[in-house]
């Protein structure tokens, strides 16, 4: 019974992106305070192959990313100990991690802006249509 | 009108004119109920009447009174308690005491007046007893008739104008001042009877005018208007004082002529009353008079006592008791002297002055009213009531007040003790003797009078004896005392002659007494009547034989007529009739006469007089002189005459002598006589002397009691101007404490803004004192701290401004106390005496205020940055759940069996719920910003067909029932927030979806106008009730009635507006219950970027 559900949900999630079957060995990195969202996250992405690691503290995000070296970092803005704004520019800081792309992961009704102001490479909304944060997340990876 | 004179009628009961015309019925129905059955008065009325139409008046008047009511058909004889009525087209005339007819004159000189014509007719034959009464009607017939009543002593009214229907008829007799009385016709029979009760049906109104002896008729008038409304008769009242008095109520009205007093009074009832009651001075004491009072007690009142041995009570009449002090002070005395015995004693205590003998009966009186009082007296006989005392009731239960004309109406009987004190100053003595006469009828046969210092009873000496030397105080004489009962001249009149009328009424027709004439007239002895004075008043018989005129002035006194030699006895007689009080005969007295042709030229008689007094009120005495033998003494002498021996000569010698002494004794007679005469004129001059000083010292004490009262009146005046002065110094301690009190610093400047006067705050306020402020110039004051520029011109404006400025917020360094701010206000203030203009200059401290309300300002700011942070932290916080929920939901609905429609649809169901919870969690955020003027705009330049694909788009793909239906094009761009745009869009298009439940379409329309692109949304739906149509637009707004069937904060309206109008757009709504509603906003081409 499980085994179906799972095995429906992974056909219906893997149906729009045919292409992103080879998904499995990219790595994302999300930071977010709930422990919710990141069990969320992790099971939407573990079953389409996203090798997922969560944190929810930001303020080693540098050694963090060695540590991880993540394809793809969703960083969520009001996150303890510093902030995403302050952990993006703390990233962005360092060209040699310049071509990892950062998303704002945030249910801040100004995400648009603050994403544009801090020079993030996109957002996600919280909250989110499963289908569109599938979608955004391959085209960044 | 008939040629014939027209015949006086001795009718002697009043008869009553009653003319009206427009709106009378009415008015002659309210008088007629009013009429009492037996008012012993005849009521004519004449009316207007159509003269084609037969009248039916009689009829509609019978139903309303119960007097007979006649139609007059000609040569009606008029009867008391009966109403007649004119007839139409019939003229009225009163002839004789009897109602003629005439028709109505078709000659156009005159104007028919029929009311005038009957009224002049009524007062030429019923005179005085003629009565008119004009009620409601128009112009102005019945004027010329009331005045031709009045000028014959009659009496009129008019219907006041309040209650006339049409008042021309009433008010033109007004104007013309020939009315008596204006009342409500109801008013005017009570009244009329008032006054013919009053003075009798014999009572002519012309009285006044024959007996007053003032010469203006203003005078005379203002009296008879009093006596019309009092009924009291002033006429016969000291003119002096009256009109003293009634001087004085012109001064104080203000009125220099007594004409113009005259009209004023007739048209103020409240000054006749006032007048009134100044005319009747009412000043009196406790114990008046001490000495009067302890006679009284000693004596008197033992004496009265003692003759009620029988248990009767003891009368007494305190006639003119004023406020009762009199009355109160003779109870008192009785109390004393009776001890703890139970007599009766009846104090009778009248006066004509209504509010004194409702003062009298109340029997309060003030301390200074009892300086008279001993203390044991006020101590037994009066009990502390608020301040006042008030006469025991034991001693007010002696007394009997009552207001009382003691010269009109029926004294009181039987009465042992008479007061009457300082009444009488006021009266001329005619009034005068008519009071005393009253009092001797009242008095019992043993009773006691007293009257006033000034007053005496010498106008009726002989029914009052002074009593011992005792002050004023007098007792009863018996004595033919008549009481004169009704006021008038004409009653005098016949009281004078009514002894001779009784005489001449009766004619001679019965023979006895015709004989017993002739038998008089041939045996009755030759005589005269004389007075105390000897004066002859009154011949009987012929008595030439004994009185003779003599040269010299004309002479009445019998001793003067005597003949020679009779006069000596006649003296003698008379004095002995009058000591012994009976007839006294003296026989054998000779006379002798010259008789020219006779033997011896002289003719001796022998004659024998009588002096009989009479008994009359004065003394008057009757002499008869009887001839006894003149004849045979002449014979006698004949012939004795020729026996010529000694003794004859001797007798002879000795007669002659006699003759001498007769003739010596008759020289010093005369000459005694003459003395005497001449002490009877200086006794008389002396007399005359003295009424006219008793006249002048009446008028005094007269004088001294008005002056008495006039003081009395100045006391309360100035009283009254204490207690003023007291409350104006009371209302300025008043002011004063409350600007002393008030926390606002005050300053009053003069004109040069020098400091007239400050507060104490102003002093604690800016650290200055009293000495250092005064009369300093303010911009000097305190080191110059207050040499302000804003000020200055502040200051001055006050004098070009209205006086008053208010509001000049200054914040000044005073050097003195410091940074402050202080509110300035102004206000001119003119004082009245001086004339001199100060500007009232109030400062108040706002420093704290003002620091206090931008603490308040800052502290508000941060509240609201607070809450705006917290409602930012409190979505988002709300968010976190929302998102796992929704991802979970759609995972679940991805999960589900497709064939599983149910499980779907809820899943799908539940996941718009939390897209919903979302949207509402964004608007939320959106108020709060929009509140706090944040909401942002990002304006870029779009397509907004694009932009209204894309949210049709939207919006379909979420309502599955309604197809949104959308017609028109935007070719232009536009600048402004899409996403914003776009948030309006989807609102309108999701409430027209929401309320157009079961609904297939909405409707979009599109049209580019002039400068603006119009964007309608049109459902056809629920529609929007018009009194909610001008709110939907207002925050947090929902459609009353909806409420049950759709939820939702209805903010999105409120977002929509603010998003429109920041856009320079409009938006507004048209509506119809149950037909749908259509959405319209606008918005301009050209600039449209947001307002910031």
């Amino acid at each position: 019974m499980e085994h179906d559900q799972k095995h429906e949900l992974t056909s219906s999630l893997a149906s729009p992106f045919p292409s992103k079957e080879d998904a499995a060995d990219k790595c994302i990195l999300i930071y977010d305070d709930d422990q919710e969202i990141l069990f969320l996250c992790k099971t939407i992405l573990t079953k389409k192959k996203y090798r997922v690691e969560t944190l929810s503290r930001c303020e080693h995000v540098i050694s963090d990313i060695d540590r991880v070296k993540p394809d793809l970092i969703l960083m969520d803005l009001w996150i303890p100990n510093i902030g995403g704004e302050r952990a993006i520019s703390l990233i962005k800081a360092i060209p040699a991690l310049g071509h990892i792309p950062i998303l704002l992961f945030s249910a801040n009704a100004d995400i648009k802006d603050i994403c544009q102001k801090i020079n993030a490479d996109g957002y996600i909304a919280k909250p989110f249509d499963v289908l569109t944060f599938l979608h955004v997340i391959a085209q960044h990876t | 009108m008939p040629n014939e004179p027209l015949i006086t009628s001795k009718n002697l009961f009043p008869v009553v004119g009653i003319g009206a015309s427009a709106g009378g019925l009415d008015a002659f129905k309210q008088f007629l109920q009013a009429i009492p059955e037996d008012s012993g008065m005849a009521y004519v009325l004449v009316q207007h009447l159509d003269p084609t139409h037969e009248s039916l008046l009689p009829e509609l008047l019978q139903k309303v009174t119960r007097i007979p009511v006649e139609q007059i058909t000609d040569e009606v004889k008029i009867a008391p308690d009966h109403i007649y009525i004119i007839p139409s087209n019939k003229m009225l005339i009163a002839n004789d005491g009897v109602l003629k007819l005439s028709p109505r004159t078709a000659k156009k000189m005159d104007r028919h007046l029929p009311i005038d014509l009957f009224f002049q007719s009524l007062s030429a034959v019923h005179q005085s007893h003629s009565i008119g009464v004009i009620l409601s009607g128009t112009g102005s017939d019945g004027t010329r008739g009331l005045k031709a009543i009045k000028d014959q002593g009659g009496i009129t009214f008019a219907q006041d104008e309040s209650s006339a229907a049409y008042d021309g008829m009433p008010r033109n007799a007004v104007q013309a001042g020939v009315v008596d009385f204006v009342l409500p016709p109801e008013k005017i029979p009570q009244k009329l009877l008032d006054i013919i009760n009053i003075y009798g049906v014999n009572e002519t109104s012309g009285m006044v005018a024959s007996a007053a002896q003032i010469n203006e008729a203003a005078f005379k008038q203002i009296l008879s208007v009093l006596r019309l409304r009092k009924g009291t008769d002033f006429a016969y009242y000291k003119q002096t004082t009256i009109r003293r008095r009634i001087l004085r109520r012109m001064a104080l009205n203000k009125s220099e002529e007594p004409a113009a007093y005259l009209q004023f009074i007739r048209e103020n009832k409240q000054e006749q009353d006032i007048l009134y009651q100044d005319l009747l001075i009412s000043v009196t004491e406790f114990f008046r008079d001490k000495k009067v009072f302890d006679n009284l007690c000693e004596s008197i009142i033992p004496r009265i006592l003692k003759s009620k041995s029988n248990g009767e009570p003891v009368r007494v009449w305190v006639a003119g008791c004023s406020t009762g002090e009199e009355a109160f002070s003779i109870a008192i005395c009785f109390k004393e002297v009776l001890g703890g015995k139970n007599d009766k004693v009846q104090i009778f205590a009248t006066d004509i002055s209504e509010p004194a003998i409702a003062k009298a009966r109340i029997g309060l009186f003030k301390k200074n009213d009892l300086e008279n009082v001993s203390p044991q007296r006020l101590h037994d006989f009066f009990s502390k009531q608020s301040g006042e005392y008030r006469v025991n009731k034991d001693v007010r239960e002696m007394c009997v007040f009552a207001v009382h004309n003691f010269l009109k109406d029926p004294p009181f009987g039987k009465v042992d003790f008479i007061s009457c004190r300082n009444v009488l100053i006021y009266m001329e003595s005619y009034l005068q003797k008519k009071a005393l006469t009253t009092f001797h009828y009242a008095l019992n046969p043993k009773g006691f009078m007293l009257l006033g210092k000034s007053e005496t009873i010498s106008s009726v000496p002989d029914l009052f004896a002074p009593e011992a030397k005792s002050d004023k105080l007098y007792s009863r004489k018996d004595g033919p005392g008549k009481f004169i009962q009704v006021a008038t001249q004409r009653i005098e009149q016949n009281l004078q002659g009514s002894h001779s009328d009784t005489k001449a009424d009766n004619p001679l027709t019965d023979i006895q007494r015709a004989a017993d004439d002739v038998i008089l007239r041939k045996y009755m002895p030759d005589g005269v009547v004389v007075n105390e004075v000897f004066d002859i008043v009154n011949f009987r018989g012929k008595t030439s034989d004994y009185l003779e005129q003599l040269g010299g002035k004309p002479s009445h006194n019998l001793l003067k007529l005597a003949k020679r030699g009779l006069a000596f006895d006649l003296r003698n007689i008379l004095h002995q009739a009058n000591t012994e009080k009976k007839a006294i005969l003296k026989e054998s007295i000779s006379l002798h006469e010259n008789i020219p042709g006779s033997e011896t030229g002289i003719k001796q008689r022998i004659i024998s007089i009588e002096a009989i007094p009479l008994n009359t009120i004065e003394p008057h005495y009757l002499i008869l002189f009887h001839e006894t033998s003149a004849l045979k003494a002449t014979k006698k002498k004949d012939e004795r005459r020729f026996k010529k021996d000694d003794k004859d000569l001797l007798i002879q010698n000795l007669e002659q002598q006699l003759v001498q002494t007769h003739e010596d004794m008759r020289a010093i007679t005369e000459v005694q006589e003459s003395a005497i005469e001449e002490l009877q004129s200086a006794n008389e001059e002396l007399l005359s002397s003295s009424e006219e000083l008793q006249s002048l010292n009446e008028e005094l004490e007269t004088s001294k009691e008005e002056i008495q009262s006039t003081n009395e009146e100045l006391t309360i005046l100035n009283q009254e101007l204490l207690s003023l002065t007291e409350q104006v110094t009371d209302a300025r301690d008043y002011a004063e404490a409350i600007v002393a009190t008030v926390h606002d610093a005050l300053v009053v400047l003069d004109r040069n803004f020098r400091i007239k006067s400050a507060n104490q705050s102003f002093y604690k306020k800016f650290a200055v004192n009293k000495e250092e402020t005064e009369g300093v110039v303010l911009f000097d004051l305190g080191n110059k701290q207050w040499n302000i520029s804003g000020l200055h011109e502040f200051l001055h404006n006050i004098s070009s401004e209205n006086g008053q400025i208010s509001g000049l917020e200054v914040a000044h360094n005073f050097p003195l106390v410091g940074e402050k701010t202080v509110l300035l206000n102004a206000s001119r203030i003119i004082e009245k005496n001086q004339g001199e203009q100060l500007i009232l200059l109030s400062i108040s401290d706002i420093t704290q205020e003002k620091n206090a309300r931008k603490q308040f300002q800052d502290d508000q700011n941060l509240r609201e940055n607070q809450k705006d942070e917290f409602i930012s932290i409190a979505s988002h916080e709300m968010k976190t759940p929302l998102t796992t929920a929704k991802a979970y939901l759609q995972m679940l609905e991805l999960a589900l069996n497709k064939n599983d429609v149910d499980a779907i649809l809820y899943a799908k169901k539940a996941s718009e719920a939390v897209d919903r919870l979302n949207d509402l969690i964004g608007e939320l955020l959106d108020v709060s910003k929009i509140r706090l003027g944040k909401l942002d705009f990002k304006i870029t330049t779009f397509n907004f067909n694009d932009l209204i694909d894309s949210s049709v788009e939207n919006m379909q793909l979420t309502s599955i029932q309604h197809s949104i239906v959308k017609t028109g094009t935007v070719s232009s761009e536009i600048t402004g927030d899409q996403y914003r745009l776009q948030q309006v869009l989807i609102n309108l298009l999701s409430n027209a979806i929401k309320y157009s439940p079961g609904e297939k379409k909405v409707y979009l329309t599109i049209s580019q106008e002039k400068e603006q692109i119009k964007v309608s949304v049109k459902d056809t739906g629920i529609g929007i009730a018009q009194k909610s149509l001008d709110q939907i637009f207002d925050k947090y707004h929902r459609i009353e009635e909806h409420a049950v069937h759709f939820q939702g904060l209805g903010i999105g309206l409120f977002i929509s507006k603010e998003i429109i109008q920041r856009h320079h757009g409009e938006i507004w709504a048209e509506s119809e219950e149950g037909m749908g509603s259509t959405f319209y906003f606008t918005l301009p081409l050209g600039d449209t970027k947001p307002k910031a």
